[in-house]
């Protein structure tokens, strides 16, 4: 059961954990406004609110959380999140062709492995999309992602091709914008 | 390289680039090397794409079986196609289709073809 939780917060699912911190927050204010209602106590002290009100959202909020971990949807959900950090796994490393010290041959073929995984990736992610019936690429992720190959697909395969520092700058910038649009994504995905 | 384009139906003229072509495309121009876009497209989309339009046939292009297309290949090709087919008021999309295991695959081709001229926007 914990080990459910821990995997949550290790992998960052932080839409679960808000859900969890946010049932004891509300369980706590309906106890508050319950204890001024009836008048059952002239006083109640802090540490009685905050006892009961954990109590509350151990008897209610964990079953209720590990039924949402455990769901058909959040599992698939998961799995999903899977696949998008597979994609910026596929860009990130892709990044590394540049600077690795190969022959244009090897350069060039890097690239186009990177351009067959990166269809590969997307792929996926649609499949996927279209299984859960949301989370479509957003269109700026398409338009960041586009702008990085046609980086990547253009000068690499030009005729005395030299490698810049214009070029690996324009390359880190592209890959940065990809990745903060990726973020977004998953955020946009975790918290749905 | 020999052209093995093979009538798949009796309406249909068929391109595999792996088979026809190459596994490894290269860049746009062919001065940038062998397996460029401009020879693909020279040699045999343009005459292929030709006869198909005037045969009434749809060319249908094979596009799985090679390692990858880096983006200045189907610019190249496709694209500068696609471009062409535009200024003579032409849809190219109306006599090609694209054949992949791959969806993202014949997007990015299906892309190139509606918006040769996406690449100058970024």
């Amino acid at each position: 059961m914990w080990q459910h939780l821990l995997a949550e917060l290790r992998r960052g699912a932080w839409a679960s954990v808000f859900i969890a911190f946010g049932g004891y927050l509300i369980g706590i204010i309906i106890l508050g406004l319950l204890s001024l209602g009836f008048h059952l106590k002239n006083e109640v002290t802090l540490v009685e609110i905050l006892t009961l009100g954990f109590s509350i959202f151990v008897a209610i909020g964990i079953p209720l959380l590990l039924k949402r971990l455990t769901s058909d949807a959040d599992a698939r959900r998961t799995l999903f999140m899977g696949d998008v950090e597979e994609l910026l796994r596929v860009y990130e490393d892709s990044a590394k062709i540049l600077q690795q010290d190969s022959s244009m041959e090897e350069v060039q073929a890097s690239i186009r492995l990177f351009f067959s995984e990166s269809e590969q990736a997307k792929d996926l992610i649609n499949k996927g999309s279209e299984h859960l019936g949301r989370f479509a690429i957003p269109s700026s992720l398409k338009d960041a992602l586009k702008r990085y190959e046609i980086l990547l697909g253009e000068p690499p395969f030009q005729e005395g091709f030299t490698l810049t520092d214009i070029l690996l700058t324009q390359k880190e910038e592209l890959l940065h914008t990809i990745k903060v649009e990726i973020r977004k994504y998953q955020y946009e995905i975790l918290l749905q | 390289m020999s052209i093995t384009a093979s009538h798949r139906e009796s309406d249909a003229i068929t391109i595999n680039i792996a088979k026809d072509f190459t596994n490894a495309p290269g860049g746009r121009y062919c001065k940038d090397g062998p397996y460029s876009g401009e020879e693909f497209l020279d040699k045999i989309l343009r005459p292929k794409y030709e006869q198909a339009k005037n045969e009434r046939k749809l060319l249908i292009i094979e596009l799985d079986g090679v390692y990858g297309y880096p983006s200045s290949f189907v610019s190249g090709s496709f694209g500068l196609l696609s471009s062409e087919c535009k200024k003579r008021k032409e849809n190219l999309l109306e006599h090609i289709s694209f054949v992949s295991s791959s969806p993202s695959r014949i997007e990015r081709f299906e892309l190139e073809i509606r918006d040769p001229t996406q690449r100058e926007k970024f």
